[in-house]
């Protein structure tokens, strides 16, 4: 022993001696991107065997003493190391050569931890801060967009902030807001979409647009069973975004974007001129009362005020200008022991509608701090505002986009003589110019959420983590009609509606790893949480005000209404997850949680939501090193149970609420009855995954296969009239989805042209398990849930065509007297169908068109979806394009039935060019008549369309300013781009856009009901750090 | 040793935090409304509730009363330059079940609310809560009682068969799908809540006076019992309680003409507006009145929409008076003054100068009045043979216009049906767009015979009214009205 310890001595001395021979000597050296040259900033340069090193600067350069001799360690987050023995060399350029196989490395986020990509067991797709949209009009539900096998986001309109329906495989929850679960740096923020303001106008808006895209650095998306880490709220799946933080920033960096962009209409739907509409118009007040029409704006087409040719659309929508601007700064200590993150950003966004204006600010803070060894913290804030403007969209009378159509062409929107709007035109219809300037609409938001946390290391591999985080949101929504654009017998109104919307959650999680043995990977999660919900809701609405100057509450004579709402609810869970892994070989995880909820009764609170994965690393096996060409292969599988709790806070145990007063006595009336047996929608799924990579990971492949169960849907059903009530919270029936997902990544060509693409693919079959009594329930007029039906499928009469001759209605011919019995509409007594009126199929043969000749018309299930991102880069210039998709899914255009029914006096679609007119007329659109008395309009297939689309949805070309080009300006990286969004929609679809969403309800989807359209955008961009 | 401390005070800090999680956090009751545990606890939550009810009936009746009672009848034509599919399809006779008008739903709601009052009163006067309020108590009741029954005979004339609900929907686990009852077992209920309602007993009066014409009176239950009797056609019942009636001091004819009057109202019009009879329709609340629906503006803006169905006030409403209605009226009869413009408008209900549309759209929608009762009575008599004694009831209301009366001559010789003719003729004439003439022709049997010539309405089976689709769909026990199946 002691013989030993003299040697190591010795050895150590001798060694000594050695070192102190030669002269330590600065090595100085650049290190460059092996493929593209370009300067790696950040990159460490760690001398083997001592604590010295260094990092390149903002010109890739770095310098660092070292012995002759000595052996430097150059590494860098996405590339390959290099050891280079550097002899007695002073200078040395370095080439660093990516590391394709870094990327299963990458680490994500499944929620309360991370885990690396090659470990997940569950089903997670993910997007970086590169796939974030940056122009004007960009959230975090547009950047999602066709990126995520599985994922379907339909936006509900195109304005700005716009809510939209996002699904997860397909729709496993049918109530209100069946939306995933959203959680910001790990706490859950509130998504609920909100409308604009007490009138129903079609429109939502998404709180999710209070983030700023260019803030975020990655979006996780928890597809299966494994969610139910997140238990009650998971059902839906779990979209996880993590913002950009300061960590590694080894100095400061300032970066600044600017963007530019231009937006317009994408098309126009085809609407009746003013000779068209003339002779419309009369062949319909002629059919229905057998004389001409004698309303002088349709006869006399020299009238100063009739006179006009318009398109409506012309006169409503511009050419916008739309711009955003965003800057941040980001920096950590030398030892990391503090970094942070700032940013702010500004949007000022003109919608294509005249007289509309979104305007935007964000800000945000991000810091990290390390007050001991053991104690760290991290504090997140985040703050928005917006204003805007806007107009009443939807099928209203005060619709802007709706009168937008159905305006007749022949008015002038301006007294020919006075030059004076004209607020209302004949027959009292506002004129759409004057409600864009008249009426105002406006909704005021301000946003702050924020957490704080401290983590302790309690021992080696144990640490306890604490957070407490806010939300906290105000949006104030008013409303002015000014007499003007009011038919006689109204008055002006005013409304102003408040909603104070505010969370509180606190989190504690226990989190142990260790291994055993080398081998064995053990990680436990123990988790407690608490949250706290409070909505508080004022509306007023007052009447009567004597001009449009003071539009606000306290310019009306009478308060007609006033009402205060206020709405609680908390959730308190308890959750474990345990995971284990053998050589990273075999990986398993079981997660638990509890979840009680202020919603359901005293028997119902708690809910359980456990879920079990494992995974298995076959490429790792030893007779799996010969398959070269596979460099990684997992296999996937989990099952998993979570919960849905979206149903009124107070529902089960029914409400009794003010309405108002008679004869001056406060009056209280029911209007929710209760339901004691009210439990957990839940939600049971079960996942198979492959990950596959090629040739060295240039090639990766993604499938999974998932099967979903939803039983005891929450939902607030529709009763008959008799119980007095319209609809009762109740659990309702099962649901199941069930679907394919692929994604294929591939680096096609690896050269100075580098071309990368990604295609996504997802196939979702949804069908409907049973109902009460397995009845079929009709949520609206348009949609239903049928047994073994995918949910929400159009229900309506099919039409066969257009009686050319009154001859033709003939549901039976005595053989022998030659009698002709024709169809009937509604009933025995009905009247006859004549030529010009529709042809319905007469399902059960009775000769009788009724409610049984209803069938299923249409689905507004997709067949597939998917997307198809390109990213072509040369030298400087970088091309990516995104192509989404949609196939198979069916539109009721219900805006185009609405126009064409005509029971009101307004323009109709070019459709009315191809109707009815005489005897011996084949075609497919009946004859007009006012009113539509024999019910030609009636709920059919005539107005269920192919909404079947593929979208150029971005094409973007960006080029990096050279660095020589910058010379000496202190500008790092410069890049330019020009863009264009929603370039052009391949389909068939007749209304502005097939993807119309216009209700969350999975079961009242795909009805067109005139939302905001969209636009495209031609978006010019700068972006430069410092 | 610093970091064993560590250890200690995370581990108290977990074991706080974790038991801060105790259940309660999860027991919220409601602030801004009540639930249905923490109702029902003092008898003004009740009485809160009753005028929940009056509420409710204030959206089922306005204008829905003018669309069931005038929209299928001959008093009104519709407006050429306001086409409304549900109005044409009244006036035209082609009703089909997918008309917003042939939802009972409002109805219904008013009844549940009334079976709410009627479970939960009893069951608070059982614990006590009303020991030395029950007066309170027998008012609400009688109200509700009377309410009820007033829905349950209101609806039962327009659909026939009703499903009838005397319990309240209490959870929604309680069973949906009511099937119809025979229109007997209607008849039954209703008879037995108007009893009930009398037996309470429901107050004579209340202590304002609009409180007394716009809140259920025994008055308002006795002439639901003739209205009832009438539409049953049980003469003797009928003559009985109209006595009741017209004894009870509250009621007195409201003054229309006078002959010492010096006012020419063919000169200024607008004068019109200062009789008690035109104000009666314009102010509310008259001597005459025996229910109305209280409307009132300066109440959460509550309208009564009758602007939207009447009133040429420069706006366009569904309905003008027929030439059929107004050729029936005599120059000398100032009632065509309160009823009409000079444009077929219908003016009834509105001041013929000063009228602000904005505002004033909440005239009270008057269900039952003397003079309905009175011609109501003279119909029961002529059906009992006292001709004289009904043409003298006409002749009251006729003088009280100024219209010539019947001499004895005039009507002598006339048959039983004729005589209804003449009395039916004076209904129009008196109650005309108060939502009456629908209901005259069907209880009279004359409807085929005045609608024939106007709409073709030939078959009795469409008197009734089809029931809701939407309503049938999620019904699968209703069984449609036989013309629209």
């Amino acid at each position: 022993m002691k013989k030993i310890y003299l040697m190591t001595m010795l050895l150590a001395f001798s060694m000594l001696s050695a070192f102190s021979q030669v002269n330590p000597f600065t090595l100085t050296g650049k290190v460059t991107d092996g493929k593209t040259n370009e300067i790696l900033i950040g990159v460490s340069v760690h001398v083997q065997g001592t604590d010295k090193g260094a990092t390149t600067d903002k010109n890739g350069n770095f310098s660092v003493k070292l012995n002759p001799g000595a052996v430097i360690v150059v590494s860098y987050i996405g590339y390959q190391n290099q050891q280079i023995n550097i002899g007695d060399r002073k200078t040395l350029n370095i080439k660093l050569m990516p590391d394709p196989r870094q990327l299963s490395e990458v680490v994500i986020n499944v929620g309360y931890g991370t885990q690396k990509v090659k470990e997940v067991t569950g089903a997670v797709g993910s997007i970086t801060e590169k796939q974030m949209d940056h122009h004007a009009l960009g959230d975090v539900n547009t950047s999602l967009q066709g990126k995520i096998a599985g994922l379907q986001i339909t936006s509900n309109s195109g304005e700005p902030g716009a809510g939209a329906t996002v699904r997860i495989r397909g729709a496993s929850s049918i109530n209100g807001s069946s939306q995933p679960l959203y959680i910001v740096d790990g706490v859950p923020i509130n998504s609920d979409t909100y409308n604009g303001g007490l009138v129903d106008d079609a429109s939502t808006f998404s709180p999710l647009s209070d983030l700023n895209p260019q803030d975020i650095a990655s979006i996780e998306v928890l597809k299966d069973g494994t969610a139910s880490i997140y238990g009650s709220r998971a059902s839906n799946g779990v979209i996880i975004i993590t913002t950009k933080s300061g960590k590694n920033a080894k100095k400061p960096e300032i970066q600044f974007s600017a963007n530019g962009s231009v937006a317009a209409l994408t098309r126009k739907i085809g609407m009746l001129n003013a000779p068209q509409f003339r002779s419309a118009y009369m062949d319909a007040v002629y059919n229905f009362t057998g004389a001409q029409t004698t309303k002088v704006s349709v006869i006399d087409s020299l009238h100063p005020y009739y006179s006009r040719n318009n398109n409506w659309q012309d006169l409503m929508y511009r050419t916008a200008f739309q711009y955003k601007a965003d800057v941040s700064i980001k920096g950590a200590a030398k030892d990391n022991n503090i970094n942070y993150f700032v940013s702010a950003g500004y949007k000022d966004i003109d919608p294509v509608i005249i007289n509309t204006r979104f305007k935007q600010t964000y800000a945000t803070a991000k810091l990290y701090y390390n007050i001991s060894k053991a104690i760290s913290g991290n504090t997140n804030f985040n703050i928005s505002t917006n204003n805007y403007n806007r107009i009443l969209t939807g099928l209203s009378n005060q619709s802007a986009i709706y009168q937008a159509l159905s305006t007749m062409p022949v008015y002038a929107p301006y007294d020919p003589i006075s030059g004076q709007i004209i607020p209302l035109l004949e027959g009292s219809k506002p004129n759409p110019i004057a409600i864009s300037q008249l009426a105002a609409n406006k909704i005021a938001r301000w946003r702050m959420f924020g957490n704080q946390d401290f983590r302790v290391k309690l021992a080696k591999g144990l640490d306890f983590k604490t957070t407490l985080g806010l939300d906290y949101s105000n949006t104030e929504e008013t409303n002015f009609t000014p007499q003007a654009l009011l038919p006689q017998g109204q008055i002006s109104s005013s409304y102003l509606t408040t909603g104070k919307n505010y969370s509180f959650i606190n989190e504690n999680t226990l989190n142990y790893n260790t291994t055993l043995n080398r081998n064995h990977h053990l990680t436990f999660l123990l988790g407690q949480s608490y949250q706290k919900f409070t909505d508080n809701n004022v509306n007023v609405v007052g009447k009567g005000l004597i001009d449009a100057k003071i539009t606000t509450i306290n310019g009306t004579s009478v308060v007609s209404l006033y009402n205060q709402n206020i709405e609680e609810y908390s959730l308190l869970s308890y959750f474990g997850r345990a995971n284990y892994d053998y050589k990273g070989k075999y990986l398993f995880s079981a997660v638990m949680r509890a979840d009680g909820s202020s919603r359901f009764g005293p028997q119902n609170k708690f809910g359980y939501f456990p879920s079990f994965s494992a995974g298995w690393r076959m490429s790792e096996e030893d007779w799996f090193k010969p398959l070269r060409f596979i460099s990684d292969a997992k296999l996937r599988g989990s099952f998993g149970v979570t919960g849905n709790q979206s149903i009124g806070n107070y529902a089960w145990q029914g409400a009794l609420s003010s309405a108002g007063t008679y004869l001056g006595n406060v009056a209280i009336v029911s209007n929710g009855v209760s339901n004691t047996s009210l439990r957990w929608e839940t939600t049971k799924q079960v996942n198979i995954g492959l990950d596959l990579a090629f040739l060295e990971d240039r090639i990766r492949f993604t499938a999974d296969a998932y099967l979903k169960k939803t039983s005891g849907l929450l939902f607030d059903v529709a009763v008959p009239g008799t119980t007095g009530y319209t609809t009762v919270p109740a659990n309702f029936g099962n649901l199941e989805n069930k679907g394919l997902e692929f994604t294929l990544s591939t680096l096609n060509i690896d050269r100075e042209l580098k071309w990368n693409s990604t295609f996504t693919l997802s196939l979702n079959r949804n069908k409907v398990l049973s109902l009460p009594g397995n009845q079929d329930y009709r949520p609206n007029i348009y949609n239903m849930a049928r047994v073994g039906e995918a949910a929400g499928v159009f229900y309506g009469l099919k039409a066969l065509g257009v009686y050319a001759n009154d001859a033709d209605n003939v549901y039976q011919r005595d053989a022998a007297t030659g009698v002709v019995t024709p169809y009937r509409q509604g009933s025995a007594n009905g009247a006859v169908y004549k030529a010009g009126d529709v042809i319905w199929q007469d399902v059960n043969g009775d000769g009788i068109i009724n409610d049984a000749d209803l069938q299923v018309i249409g689905n507004p299930n997709p067949d597939f979806t998917g997307g198809f991102q390109n990213e072509f880069s040369y030298k400087n210039f970088t091309l990516s394009t995104l192509i989404t998709y949609s196939f198979g899914n069916d539109v009721f255009n219900e805006v185009k039935r609405n126009l064409d029914a005509s029971p009101y006096d307004q323009n109709l679609t070019t459709d009315q060019l191809r109707r009815w007119r005489k005897p011996g007329d084949i075609t497919d659109v009946p004859r007009l008549v006012k009113t539509d008395p024999m019910l030609n309009y009636a709920i059919s297939s005539r107005f269920v369309e192919d909404g079947s689309f593929i979208r150029i949805q971005n094409l973007a070309l960006n080029y990096r300013i050279p660095a020589k080009a910058l010379g000496r300006l202190k500008v790092s990286n410069a890049v330019v781009g020009f863009s264009v969004v929603n370039l052009f929609t391949f389909g068939s679809y007749t209304g502005y856009d097939p993807e119309v969403s216009s209700s969350t309800n999975a079961l009242a989807v795909g009805v067109d009901r005139g939302s905001f359209p969209r636009t495209r955008t031609y978006n010019l961009s700068l972006n430069f750090s410092l | 040793m610093k970091q064993q401390n560590h250890k200690i005070y995370g581990l108290i800090l977990i074991a706080l935090v974790f038991s801060f999680g105790c259940k309660r956090a999860l027991d919220i009751d409601p602030t801004t409304s009540y639930s249905g545990s923490n109702f029902w606890t003092e008898p003004p939550q009740a009485t809160a509730a009753l005028y929940g009810a009056y509420t409710v009936l204030q959206g089922a009746m306005g204008p829905g009363s003018v669309l069931y009672g005038e929209g299928r009848a001959d008093n009104v034509v519709l407006n050429p330059l306001a086409l409304s599919s549900q109005t044409l399809n009244l006036l035209t006779n082609n009703l089909n079940s997918s008309l917003p008008v042939t939802s009972w739903n409002n109805f219904y709601r008013v009844i549940n609310q009334c079976n709410l009052i009627l479970k939960n009163t009893l069951e608070m006067k059982n614990k006590g809560l009303y020991s030395s309020k029950m007066a309170d108590y027998n008012s609400v009741r009688g109200q509700a009682f009377a309410m009820r029954a007033f829905c349950y005979f209101y609806m039962t004339r327009i659909w026939g068969k009703l499903p009838l609900v005397t319990e309240p929907f209490l959870d929604a686990n309680q069973p949906v799908s009511i099937p119809r009852a025979d229109t007997a077992a209607v008849y039954t209920q209703i008879q037995a809540d108007l009893d009930s309602a009398s037996l309470a007993p429901i107050p004579a009066s209340y202590a304002t006076a609009p409180a007394t014409r716009a809140q259920f009176t025994m008055g308002a239950v006795n002439a639901m019992y003739m209205d009832f009797y009438m539409w049953r056609h049980q003469y003797t019942k009928a003559l009985d309680i109209s006595q009741k009636i017209m004894s009870n001091s509250l009621y007195s004819l409201a003054s229309l003409y006078n002959a010492s009057s010096t006012v020419d109202y063919n000169v200024n019009p607008e004068l019109i507006d200062n009789t008690a009879y035109a104000q009666m329709f314009t102010k509310g609340f008259s001597t005459e009145s025996i229910f109305e629906v209280d409307y009132n503006f300066a109440e959460r803006a509550t309208r009564s929409f009758l602007i939207t169905v009447y009133g040429d006030l420069g706006f366009q409403p569904f309905f003008k008076a027929s030439g059929y209605l107004s050729s029936k009226f005599t120059s000398t009869d100032l009632r065509s003054k309160i009823n009409f413009d000079t444009n077929s408008g219908i003016m009834k209900f509105f001041e013929k100068s000063g009228f602000v549309r904005g505002t004033q759209d909440d005239k009270n929608i008057i269900v039952y009045r003397l003079a309905d009762i009175l011609l109501l009575r003279a119909e029961a008599l002529n059906k009992t043979g006292d001709v004289p004694g009904a043409m003298a009831l006409v002749n009251q209301i006729r003088k009280r216009a100024g219209a010539a009366v019947y001499t004895d001559a005039s009507f002598a010789g006339l048959n039983t049906d004729q005589i209804e003719d003449i009395i039916l003729d004076e209904r129009a004439r008196e109650l005309c767009f108060e939502g009456k003439r629908w209901f005259d022709l069907v209880r009279t049997g004359k409807a085929s015979k005045v609608m024939q010539p106007i709409n073709g309405l030939t078959k009795p089976e469409n008197y009734l009214w089809p029931i809701s689709l939407t309503e049938i769909r999620l019904n699968p026990s209703l069984d449609q009205n036989s013309y629209y199946q």
